[in-house]
């Protein structure tokens, strides 16, 4: 949810900025091989439709995680002269990082569970299992490899969708705001140029 | 649908599909890139607890 607020946000920040010319520096946003992120989607929606239970139950969803993250790579060195891109590969890198540090999952501690899930109790969170259609592994702040890359930030109530996040989905969310803000003059020539070519 | 026509014709212009076509996509990459991480409530009311 945090994310695609980014994406309200960056298109409400590049309206007010450029006003009339937005809309036409959106569109002149050229992204190559687009389709790549619509591939990585669709294969990580078996994890983001599995509900909780034993990390064992998830092996296949998550070797269709891990997938994605290639493709989504590729699509982060694809797109590399625009800079926004630059900065979604750092936060992309980050989150990856750190779920491949932990078995293959982003992890998440209780006791955020707890903050975004108010009502609930520790105990029924238990660690090593998979917190239900999302990508996250439920582990203890000591077990957990470079914790601070995790899902530690927290947007609780009474915001409207309590959310846990990590410090790569901030990094993501600035890159997508910086992207719709469109492109330079410079960058929108030469891709002007490139079609009549 | 004689409505549908015309919103169509009105206002799915090149310019305004390419845009929702980029936003589809930045949107899918805020997914796939990082969020959804947990939500509150989706998970189910904690594990095992039926």
């Amino acid at each position: 949810m945090i994310l695609t607020l980014a994406v309200v946000a960056g298109l409400i920040a590049s309206l007010i900025r450029h006003r009339g010319g937005a809309l036409e520096r959106i569109a002149a946003i050229p992204l190559r091989y687009a389709w790549l992120v619509l591939l990585a989607l669709a294969l990580q929606w078996p994890l983001l439709r599995a509900p909780a239970g034993l990390r064992q139950q998830t092996d296949v969803q998550q070797v269709l995680f891990w997938a994605s993250h290639l493709l989504l790579l590729a699509f982060v060195a694809l797109n590399w002269r625009l800079t926004a891109v630059k900065i979604v590969g750092l936060g992309v890198a980050g989150n990856l990082i750190v779920i491949l540090a932990n078995g293959g999952l982003m992890p998440i501690t209780p006791e955020t569970l707890v903050q975004i899930n108010p009502g609930s109790s520790l105990a029924q969170w238990p660690a090593g299992a998979h917190y239900g259609y999302s990508k996250d592994i439920i582990l203890s702040r000591q077990g957990t490899v470079l914790w601070p890359l995790s899902d530690i930030l927290v947007l609780p109530p009474p915001f409207p969708w309590p959310t846990a996040f990590s410090l790569g989905d901030l990094i993501i969310a600035l890159g997508i705001i910086i992207l719709l803000q469109g492109v330079p003059t410079s960058l929108r020539v030469l891709k002007a140029e490139s079609g009549r070519a | 649908m004689k409505f549908l026509n015309y919103l169509w014709n009105r206002y799915a212009t090149p310019t305004n599909v390419k845009i929702a076509y980029i936003l589809f996509i930045l949107a899918s990459l805020a997914i796939a890139g990082g969020a959804p991480g947990a939500s509150g409530g989706v998970g189910g009311g904690g594990v095992g607890s039926g």
